[in-house]
């Protein structure tokens, strides 16, 4: 039997028997919503495009989205992986971003040159080119049945007694819809496709295009498939990070009312300066512009690959509660991952301007380890600076809106309103008996007579936070001279 | 006598009739039909008089229809009680059977020691307060929750004739006065508000510093 293991994916308890450590903040008196599931968009090997896929583990991320490269070679295709890399995440939800012009790699097969069934790989990309397909004899026997062998990277797949006979189609029934499949296999006539060896898929190659922003910020695109997807708290676009994916968060941020976007300047070498001009163009407190990309060591090919710093922010802010700041000293386990940074000789003027500019900058801390200094999101308007604001008030705002979802369409009357009342205060009371988010608290119905005529119905919660420790003046006065006298 | 509290003890005469089966089909509530027989045994509710008292403004209380519509922008509203004394008239040829079903009446009401139904029966919309008193849902009186209480702790006979066929007992109920109230609208927006702000005075606060979201019914926001 294994000795424990620790571990912050609970995917992994049911892979293998034995014991498992999974360490976490206690929870709450009254648990509010979870707001640490990150949306990301970006380019990966293969998948589903355009689609919101939930992720639990890295095993389930390969087995849907690929590993890193092309095989056989040795240039990173996969930047969402290279995003995930090194770092913990809970749940997360991939958006494959790909160019509208990828192509399917696909082929026809044929009964005496009349096609029988068409074998696609599953999404379009390059990757296609890399499988093989061989017809075989059926398993069971059957001469009208065939056996379909799918080859990818060394891994087989076979799928036994298929049957495309007049009146019979049973490919969907046995490959299947999983987003991990390697192929989508399509009855075009009734037969018997003719036993054929392995081979790749020939009648259309499968290529990857060149990818555009429009790729990320289209309709029903990329950014647009992530930014109200429900249960996402985090949105970030892994690898492309220009003006246009940029101000596409920003609208997106602006419209939201319950998550945070990450975005990033896009040029690892970009100086503080720049920076600073950059974070004006995308003012809002849902957006958060992390600084100062990053080194760390890709085990794949045994080197130090550079990677956005809006990564590390995503990861922090999916493994830690609300009220934690992302500089929290305790946060240093979280970018255990980095090596070095793109600037490690910053200096504190430098950290003051990007902290004013609304930015959230790395830096290496002198006792070890790196943070980010300012926790702080990308608007400068006194009071709401600090994600920690930001993801308490969505903490209270959706766990709240989760209760009283229940009243809506109901009849506006004094049980009903009270009721209403009561779960609210039963929640805040909570949070503050906890000394969770919560210093103090007020709840109103602010509803006019005229409102409630019309149907409608307001609820003010007044929220006095928990303030957080950002600076500890420890005031010394140490000398030959000093008089010491008892404390008042 | 209303036509509300009719249904009334039509419900208290299902309930009895459930638990007592030497009564079923022959319990009248209220004033009898035309085609009513007489039979023994019988069991008679009869309403005596019903005395309203008000409850005080902040006692109104709505009913709640989470499960029923009262119809659109109507609710139904408790502005008090009705206190009255049923009366229970049971008829059996021998005082022997009489008391018998006396104490299968007694039963009904008092239930198990312990406050659950006799034989632990579910009697559908019944349930028992404490020993002594059954509680009854009517339906079709907007899921009116009515009251019967034990007012005597025995039979009386009566005492008119030389064969005394009959015995009664005084039963007090609680009935709802319950109004339609029309005009109530639907939340069709649920809207609400943060503010950081705990000084300030509502109407003062500065619209800016309150963030405002619409609550939609699966639970997701959108701001307003």
């Amino acid at each position: 039997m294994p000795g424990p293991f620790s571990t912050t994916n609970p995917s992994e308890f049911s892979r293998l028997e034995g014991v498992y450590i999974f360490e976490k903040n206690p929870p709450a008196f009254i648990e509010g919503v979870s707001l640490g599931t990150v949306g990301i968009v970006g380019q990966t090997l293969r998948g589903p495009v355009d689609t919101p896929i939930l992720i639990t583990s890295a095993q389930r991320f390969e087995e849907v989205f690929g590993q890193r490269s092309y095989f056989g070679q040795s240039t990173s295709v996969n930047k969402v992986r290279e995003f995930m890399m090194n770092k913990p995440f809970g749940a997360r939800v991939i958006v494959r971003a790909a160019a509208a012009a990828a192509a399917t790699a696909e082929m026809d097969f044929d009964e005496s040159a009349t096609p029988r069934i068409n074998v696609a790989a599953s999404s379009p990309g390059a990757w296609g080119n890399d499988l093989t397909v061989a017809i075989e004899a059926a398993t069971d026997g059957d001469a009208n049945h065939f056996n379909l062998v799918v080859n990818y990277r060394g891994e087989q797949v076979t799928y036994e007694n298929l049957d495309v006979t007049a009146g019979n189609d049973n490919l969907l029934d046995t490959i299947g819809a999983d987003d991990a499949n390697l192929v989508v296999v399509t009855k075009l006539s009734d037969g018997r496709p003719d036993n054929a060896t392995a081979a790749a898929l020939t009648d259309t190659a499968g290529s990857d295009g060149t990818i555009a922003d429009s790729d990320y910020t289209a309709t029903d695109r990329g950014i647009n498939q992530i930014k109200g997807y429900r249960g996402v708290g985090i949105v970030a676009v892994a690898d492309r990070s220009t003006a246009s994916i940029k101000s596409a968060m920003h609208v997106a941020a602006q419209a939201s009312s319950d998550r945070l976007f990450l975005i990033w300047n896009g040029n690892h070498a970009e100086t503080a300066a720049n920076v600073i001009t950059d974070a004006a163009s995308y003012r809002s407190d849902r957006i958060v512009y992390c600084e100062n990309s990053t080194q760390t060591f890709d085990f794949d090919v045994s080197a130090k690959v550079e990677v956005p710093p809006h990564s590390w922010m995503a990861s922090i802010l999916s493994q830690t509660d609300a009220d934690v700041n992302p500089g929290e000293e305790a946060t240093k386990e979280f970018t255990a991952g980095i090596t070095d940074l793109r600037y490690e000789n910053r200096t504190r003027e430098d950290y003051i301007s990007l902290k004013e500019a609304g930015v959230a900058s790395l830096e290496r801390d002198e006792a070890g380890g790196f943070l980010f200094v300012s926790g702080v999101v990308n608007d400068l308007t006194p009071g709401l600076t600090q994600i920690t604001r930001r993801r308490s008030a969505d903490v209270l705002q959706l766990s709240v809106a989760n209760r009283l979802r229940y009243f809506v369409k109901k009849k506006s009357t004094l049980v009903n309103r009270s009721q209403m009342l009561a779960e609210v205060v039963a929640f805040l009371s909570g949070l503050r008996d906890e000394e969770r988010i919560v210093e103090d608290f007020e709840v109103l119905q602010t509803s006019t007579e005229a409102q409630r005529a019309q149907g409608q119905e307001r609820i003010l919660m007044r929220v006095k936070l928990i303030n957080h420790m950002l600076s500890i003046i420890l005031e010394t006065e140490i000398g030959g001279t000093v008089i010491l006298r008892d404390a008042a | 006598m209303s036509a509300i509290k009719l249904r009334v003890l039509e419900r208290l005469r299902e309930v009895i009739e459930r638990e007592v089966k030497d009564l079923r089909g022959n319990i009248c509530a209220g004033p009898a039909t035309r085609d009513h027989k007489l039979s023994f045994p019988s069991l008679s509710i009869v309403p005596g008089r019903f005395t309203f008292v008000p409850h005080q403004a902040d006692e109104r209380d709505h009913v709640r229809d989470e499960d029923r519509s009262f119809g659109p922008r109507t609710a139904v509203l408790n502005v008090g009680t009705w206190d009255g004394v049923v009366e229970l008239r049971l008829g059996e040829k021998t005082p022997r059977r009489r008391y018998a079903l006396e104490h299968e009446l007694e039963q009904v009401f008092l239930g198990n020691a312990d406050g659950t139904a006799p034989d632990a029966k579910d009697i559908a919309g019944a349930g028992w307060m404490r020993p002594g008193i059954i509680v009854i849902d009517v339906p079709d009186c907007d899921n009116a929750r009515c009251a019967f209480e034990l007012d005597s702790d025995s039979w009386e006979d009566e005492k008119v004739f030389s064969n005394k066929w009959y015995s009664s007992m005084r039963v007090r109920a609680s009935i709802p006065a319950l109004v339609r109230a029309k005009g109530i609208p639907d939340m069709d927006t649920v809207i609400l508000q943060l503010t950081e702000d705990l000084e300030t005075a509502v109407a003062d606060i500065p619209t800016a510093d309150i963030e405002a979201v619409q609550v939609s019914e699966d639970g997701t926001t959108s701001p307003v």
